[in-house]
């Protein structure tokens, strides 16, 4: 989510409670005779009221799986969540008396910190990187897609290769998937999205051997290559002069295919770190508050 | 895979119910003679079945009985059945105000609903009247207002209306009262279609209907509203039904740049292009939609852009004034512009010189040895306008706007094309002119309107003018609800597509993809068309609006394709519907393989939930034109 001037309410308040909280927090401390504690009352609203920010916005998870709901927009929730989620940590920190306790509640403020410190990671990305994947990959795709139409690209260079060099025999993998798309466009005809596809040329051009070769060289390699994996788009100097003027917009196109392989690969790449952070924040978030029932139910009772 | 949703069940009519007409009966209407289609193809309709009636096999035409004063259809109402009047007579009459049927899809929250509520409230907005459209509703479609509402028409045996609705997809004009005891035949627009086509009936019904659009389209233009009905009743006898099958029209252009006045034009139905043929390419000026008018040069006369006159204030009487083209050069050469007396020689050769760089008028000195003042101050090269002083030594030169003239001889200052389908109604100049010596009001409005228009196409700058030309190369001046994601925030989670698919039997009613427009991604889903070509030739009539504005695709589409390749966004999908559940009736009729979904607004909603369910406040629904108009949204 940008933080913007939508935000400004959020930042402000949070600003006016952590500083009320701080000047309660240093009073107490001062007044307390033997220090903060946990246990004290003061330290009690603290833990409790940390710990209230925290699964409210812990709530946002639960929030994202009643998408239909009326249970308030997901926008809300989601300043909710990184609002109070921040507000937390001086709470906590207010709580513990800023210090780490035993090996329960260690372990609990670790967690607390790399809780924190993943989400404010992913607030971080989101503030620039949607950004700079709109600005870097202008042909975007669906994430979920991307290995098909990577696949189509890979499909596409080769209809457009074998038109002018004739069918190849080292690309049987596009070949198959040609005949299945032909298969499918007969199934059900009248399809409103079927393209038709260029046929092999016969007899092929004796020219478009040397694009051939570069073909299965060079390109079929790059389109195939793993998701994700960026690399530079191949060099067409040598075989654009070497085109003839029969096949010299195929090179273009060619060229025009390797640049979106290389954009999806930039996709998936900006995707995973716009995301993967999920993948700490999201378990550790279950694993902190498992930890925190358990540490309210030991403190409680010893 | 989807199952057949039992939803359409919530969407039967209400109250009366009809009869369907079997075959044979249909066969002794004169009306249905000549037309093969509504005998020969099954269809399944929702139009208020009859119980305890043995299915008649053709489900196209319904017959309905309405007692003194029942309403048959309603102004301001969707729909999308057209009507024979069987037996007795019936009132039309197009009321004073009239208000589109429900407007789903509001994104505003409830708090802001109740807002709105209380300032209309509070400015003392009559009930009736429709509100300006929020960001995020579906725009009211064109004020059916009518100031001066026509007498009512009396509809004889035989006589078909409802057309307009039926076609167009616009909103009822009239309301339609029984006058007596009447028999009345609803039919879809496929069965409309057949009988156009190839029915014996057919020119009947193209007639009553193009006599019914003009009339209807002069009394609820705003242009004419000071006139009295006799007048427009004398206007649309001389005025004509402009179509892209017109004689007149040439691969969709109504008038072309040049040509001369003859004509004032009222857009019916569809979209109008104004634009210029320039040496870079096309300018579009603006395009107009239902309700304008256009071709108004005839009312007032296109002024020519006002230009700027370089004359000099020290030595009037020696210079005559010159208008400042794209060069001007002033010097003692006999190869400037402005020659100033060879006897001067403290005057360079070519001294200075006005150049108009993409609009702006520039002053460069050219290495006079004496430099060139504006205003004053030495300047080597600086922008100039109006009111702005030269010196060159001993001489003064001023700028000054020359005076605004009229082009009288009143030719064409723009071609006129329709984006698709369209219907103008064109009124002739003779008419116009004899309108316009006897009422003063109606002059001093269409002067208004005009001057408008006017004012709008000469007010826009580059950015707005190449705003337009995106507008209309996107398609979006023909969408009114666009869902589109802002690109810079979202981050991918596809959250929208989620709730969409939720709200959906678990089919996703659109794509997070499609055009980009800055840094927002135009999606592909429905956008509320205003002239929806989707719509058009469904054999079954199951794409429709009914109640509301949103598209709706009913239960009994039988999986044609026609639509989803009718649109031109992609923004219809087929989907393959799954086998019958075992809690399904065994006397459900077999499902068709493949059924068509469109973006439906969520009704049963308070909202779109791609929208309601985005965390990051990407995803908005909004009027294109108003929104990205913007210049911050841009």
């Amino acid at each position: 989510m940008l933080i913007n001037s939508d935000h400004a309410r959020w930042i402000t308040g949070s600003v006016v409670v952590t500083a009320v909280a701080a000047a309660g927090y240093g009073y107490y401390a001062a007044a307390s005779p033997y220090g903060p504690s946990g246990g004290s009352w003061p330290g009690l609203f603290f833990g409790i009221t940390g710990t209230s920010f925290m699964v409210v916005a812990g709530l946002l998870s639960a929030r994202k799986k009643l998408l239909t709901r009326r249970l308030g927009s997901a926008r809300v929730w989601m300043q909710l969540h990184i609002w109070l989620g921040l507000l937390a940590v001086p709470f906590i920190w207010f709580h513990s008396g800023f210090g780490l306790g035993g090996p329960l509640t260690t372990a609990l403020m670790v967690l607390f910190y790399i809780v924190i410190a993943s989400g404010i990671f992913g607030l971080t990305v989101q503030q620039f990187l949607p950004a700079m994947m709109t600005a870097r990959v202008p042909l975007e795709t669906l994430r979920s897609q991307v290995d098909h139409v990577s696949a189509g690209l890979a499909v596409d260079a080769y209809e457009l290769v074998s038109s002018v060099a004739g069918a190849l025999s080292g690309a049987t993998e596009e070949q198959a998937s040609l005949e299945a798309e032909e298969q499918a466009a007969k199934a059900r005809p009248g399809n409103w999205k079927q393209g038709r596809r260029l046929p092999p040329a016969e007899p092929p051009l004796a020219s478009a051997a040397a694009l051939a070769t570069f073909y299965l060289g060079t390109i079929r390699p790059y389109l195939r290559r793993r998701a994700g994996v960026v690399a530079p788009v191949p060099d067409f100097r040598q075989i654009r002069l070497e085109a003839t003027e029969e096949w010299r917009a195929t090179v273009e196109k060619l060229q025009a295919l390797c640049e979106e392989s290389r954009q999806l690969a930039v996709q998936v790449r900006l995707h995973s770190w716009l995301h993967h952070w999920l993948l700490i924040h999201a378990p550790l978030s279950l694993a902190m508050f498992v930890l925190a029932a358990l540490h309210i139910v030991f403190a409680l009772q010893y | 895979m989807l199952t057949m949703s039992r939803r359409s069940d919530a969407y039967r009519p209400d109250g009366l119910a009809g009869q369907w007409l079997a075959r044979e009966e249909l066969g002794q209407i004169e009306f249905f003679k000549g037309s093969k289609r509504a005998f020969t193809i099954k269809l399944n309709t929702n139009l208020a079945p009859v119980a305890n009636q043995a299915e008649p096999g053709i489900k196209a035409v319904v017959r309905r009985e309405y007692q003194k004063d029942d309403v048959i259809c309603k102004a301001g109402e969707y729909g999308s059945t057209a009507f024979l009047l069987l037996e007795g007579t019936a009132t039309a009459s197009i009321p004073e105000h009239s208000v589109p049927t429900g407007v789903p899809g509001r994104s505003g929250s409830s708090l802001a609903r109740l807002k709105q509520m209380f300032r209309r409230r509070a400015r003392g907005a009559a009930a009736s009247e429709p509100a300006e459209p929020e960001i995020g509703e579906i725009s009211r479609y064109a004020s059916l207002s009518c100031t001066n509402p026509p007498l009512p028409v009396t509809l004889q045996a035989g006589d078909v209306f409802g057309i307009d609705s039926c076609i167009n997809f616009y909103p009822r004009e009239a309301t339609v009262r029984a006058a007596e005891r009447c028999v009345v035949l609803e039919m879809l627009r496929s069965v409309l279609d057949s009988i156009r086509d190839a029915g014996t009936a057919g020119g009947k019904v193209d007639e009553a209907y193009e006599a019914a659009a003009i009339r209807n389209t002069l009394y609820l233009s705003t242009l004419f509203r000071d006139l009295s009905g006799q007048q427009l009743d004398e206007l649309a006898a001389s005025a004509t039904l402009l179509t892209p099958e017109s004689d007149d029209v040439r691969n969709n252009v109504v008038y072309s740049e040049g040509e001369a006045v003859d004509a004032l034009y009222l857009i019916r139905a569809g979209s109008i292009k104004l634009s210029q043929q320039k040496a870079g390419g096309e300018l579009i000026f603006t395009y107009l939609g239902r309700g304008a008018a256009f071709g108004l040069e005839e009312i007032v006369p296109t002024r020519q852009p006002s230009r700027l006159l370089l004359h000099c204030t020290s030595h009037p009487n020696d210079f005559p004034a010159v208008a400042v083209g794209t060069t001007l050069t002033l010097g003692r050469s006999q190869a400037c512009e402005i020659v100033l007396p060879r006897e001067n020689r403290a005057v360079g050769r070519k001294h200075c010189r006005l150049e108009d760089r993409n609009g702006d008028l520039y002053v460069v000195d050219l290495g006079s040895a004496n430099g060139t003042l504006l205003n004053g101050e030495p300047v080597q090269e600086a922008v100039v306008t109006a009111g702005d002083r030269l010196g060159l030594v001993d001489y003064t030169f001023e700028l000054t706007r020359a005076a605004v003239t009229a082009d009288v001889a009143a030719t064409r200052f723009a071609t006129a094309t329709g984006l698709d389908t369209f219907e103008v109604v064109k009124i002739p100049s003779s008419a116009l002119q004899q309108l316009a010596q006897h009422n003063d009001r109606f002059l001093a409005s269409a002067s208004g309107v005009a001057r408008s228009l006017d004012a709008a196409i000469y007010a826009k700058g580059p950015a707005e003018q190449t705003l337009t030309s995106d507008l209309i190369e996107l398609n979006l001046y023909n969408s009114q609800n666009v869902l589109l994601i802002d690109l810079d925030r979202c981050t991918r989670c596809d959250q929208c597509v989620r709730a969409c698919a939720t709200a959906h039997d678990g089919v996703a009613r659109f794509t997070r993809d499609g055009p980009r427009f800055g840094h927002y991604l135009v999606t592909l889903a429905c956008r509320s068309c205003t002239d929806p070509k989707c719509m058009v030739g469904c054999p079954v009539g199951s794409i429709r609006r009914k109640d509301s504005l949103e598209i709706r695709i009913e239960d009994w589409c039988i999986g044609c394709q026609r639509c989803a390749n009718q649109c031109p966004f992609g923004n219809i999908n087929m989907i393959e519907l799954g086998q019958a559940t075992a809690a399904a009736p065994a006397e459900a009729p077999a499902l068709p393989p493949l059924r068509a979904t469109v973006c439906d607004l969520c009704a049963g909603y308070d909202g779109p939930n791609c929208v309601y369910a985005c965390p990051h406040d990407a995803a908005i629904r909004v009027n294109p034109a108003a929104f990205l108009s913007t210049a911050d949204n841009q």
